[in-house]
């Protein structure tokens, strides 16, 4: 006979895996921030000095490529993160920076994506592209690939 | 009675009726002389997708402020006034060379201040032609004209603008080196060295050399700053700054009258830190002058510097600034420049609020030659990217 599951089981389950879901919590119960880009992508490794100089505006060539940064404003936490563990500054202090950089030197601003598809997408395309994600948001692309943890939740 | 065009800190007011037609006749005429380099600018901007490939691009800011203010009337002519500007930058990247240029559109004046065109050898080297801020002016060199990036109002009054009271050079027309090196582990070094035209002095104002006006004389500046990086990648910064400029008289040049030119030499020193919510810029510079007068030669010295002092709370940043000169009194080359403010002591307070918009207000006491003076002043200030 067929064990049925009750429907206020299912209920809870499907809260967490939505849960799960939104959050970008792994199997482990950690949420991680990934540094992604496209599986055909020649950068195989970003150092943390590298990382800063990327969203700094400056030209950092990796593996050879210069890499093309990308800004993920699709998640205010998510940002919140990105800053503190990669930058070592507010996102107030990063914008600071970013807008005296561009008026000393005329330096580039890394580009603004406001959706983690858009972002996906441009990944996709451009094997130069790189961007930072919850591990979840790429759980299920095989095209995408992680080069680096940015950040664990202890 | 006369009403007065903004004065701020100067003695030398004009009428408004003439400053009037005197700032129309300039502003047509800058247009005209502009006009070859603005087309420029908007044809790269107008035909320049965002380039496809990593590392190029363009960026266009807009730099916003508005301020009203109100000067002691006991002290100096009445010069309570209003003045608005814009601060326009486009920068374009492409194969490693970089075109810069960067407009101010104000009540007061439209001046292109900087128009540069160089080549990027080095990640974080850059050699650039054109006009561009001498680097021995360090809060020029931080800040350029972007009024929403500086806490206070004012500048230093020894970081001046040349037509702003300042008997500094601050733009140069010539060839400019900037570059970091990685020290160890993460620290570093930041060195500018710059070799170009120097400025014509005029009357009561230091004149930089403007390459469309072919009656223009000016002698040659040379212009070297090395700082500290602790963090090759942040803002803090300590250093040394050496300096060397000939400044031509103009005709129009009445104080002395038979001035035919003066040798500066410049030593400065600065230090911009940044520690939890607190900051503070400072510097200070020694100048000696050699007058070449038609009957004699005379030489001078003095010293000016500030120290300004920053805390943020939250939204919200309090901060004082002291500045003074050493030595002005003795000085023949300071008689040139009687607006120039030999002592101020401020305070004010910032608000940030919305995304990059701040309202600032600030009082402060100073003296120039003319004597003792206060002012009032609150100022929006916005940054667009």
């Amino acid at each position: 006979m067929e064990r049925c599951i009750p429907l206020s089981t299912m209920r809870i389950n499907l809260f967490f895996i939505l849960l799960f879901a939104v959050t970008g919590v792994t199997a482990e119960g950690s949420r991680e921030v990934v540094l992604v880009v496209a599986n055909e992508s020649p950068i195989v490794a970003v150092s943390s000095l590298e990382l800063r100089k990327l969203y700094l505006g400056l030209p950092v060539a990796l593996q050879g490529n210069f890499a093309r940064p990308l800004r993920n404003h699709s998640d205010e936490q998510l940002q919140e993160i990105f800053f503190q563990s990669a930058m070592a500054m507010s996102e107030a202090a990063y914008e600071r920076q970013l807008l005296s950089l561009t008026l000393r030197f005329g330096r580039l601003q890394p580009e603004v994506r406001h959706s983690v598809e858009d972002l996906k997408d441009i990944l996709r395309e451009d094997d130069k592209a790189i961007t930072y994600m919850w591990r979840s948001d790429i759980a299920e692309e095989d095209d995408l690939r992680v080069v680096k943890l940015l950040w664990l939740e202890h | 009675m006369h009403v007065y065009r903004r004065q701020e800190e100067h003695g030398t007011a004009v009428p408004r009726g003439q400053s009037v037609q005197v700032i129309g006749a300039r502003l047509a005429k800058r247009i005209v002389r502009l006009a070859p380099c603005l087309g420029l600018l908007l044809l790269l901007a107008s035909t320049t997708a965002r380039a496809g490939q990593p590392g190029e691009g363009q960026e266009l800011l807009f730099f916003g402020s508005a301020e009203a203010n109100r000067i002691d009337p006991d002290q100096l002519p009445a010069s309570n006034d209003a003045l608005a500007s814009a601060d326009i930058l486009y920068s374009l990247t492409r194969n490693r060379f970089r075109l810069l240029g960067e407009l101010i559109v104000s009540t007061e004046e439209i001046e292109l201040e900087r128009f540069q065109v160089g080549w990027l050898p080095h990640e974080t080297t850059s050699l650039f032609a054109g006009r561009y801020h001498q680097p021995t002016n360090y809060w020029a060199s931080v800040y350029h004209h972007g009024q929403y990036l500086q806490t206070s109002i004012t500048r230093p009054n020894i970081e001046g603008w040349e037509d702003d009271s300042g008997v500094l050079q601050t733009h140069q027309t010539g060839l400019i080196v900037e570059s970091n090196f990685g020290l160890r582990e993460s620290t570093g070094l930041e060195i500018a060295v710059s070799y170009g035209s120097g400025s014509v002095i005029g009357n009561g104002v230091l004149e930089p050399f403007d390459i469309f006006d072919k009656e223009g004389v000016a002698g040659a500046s040379f212009a070297a700053r090395i700082g500290f990086l602790p963090d090759i990648l942040g803002n803090n910064a300590i250093g040394v700054i050496l300096g060397r400029s000939e400044f031509e008289s103009s005709e129009s040049q009445l104080i002395i009258p038979d001035l035919a030119d003066v040798n500066q030499d410049l030593m400065g020193a600065f230090a911009n830190w940044t520690v939890g919510s607190w900051h503070v810029i400072s510097a200070a510079y020694h100048l000696r002058n050699e007058l070449d007068r038609a009957t004699m030669r005379s030489s001078d010295s003095f010293t000016a510097g500030y120290v300004q002092l920053e805390k943020s709370i939250s939204d919200w940043t309090l901060y004082g600034r002291w500045e003074n000169t050493a030595g002005a009194e003795e000085s023949d080359y300071l008689t040139l420049f009687p607006d120039y403010v030999v002592q101020r002591s401020l305070i004010g307070v910032r608000l940030d609020f919305l995304k990059r918009h701040a309202v600032t207000l600030e009082v402060f006491d100073a003296e120039n030659s003319a004597g003792d003076f206060r002012k009032i002043a609150i100022q929006w200030s916005a940054a667009f990217h």
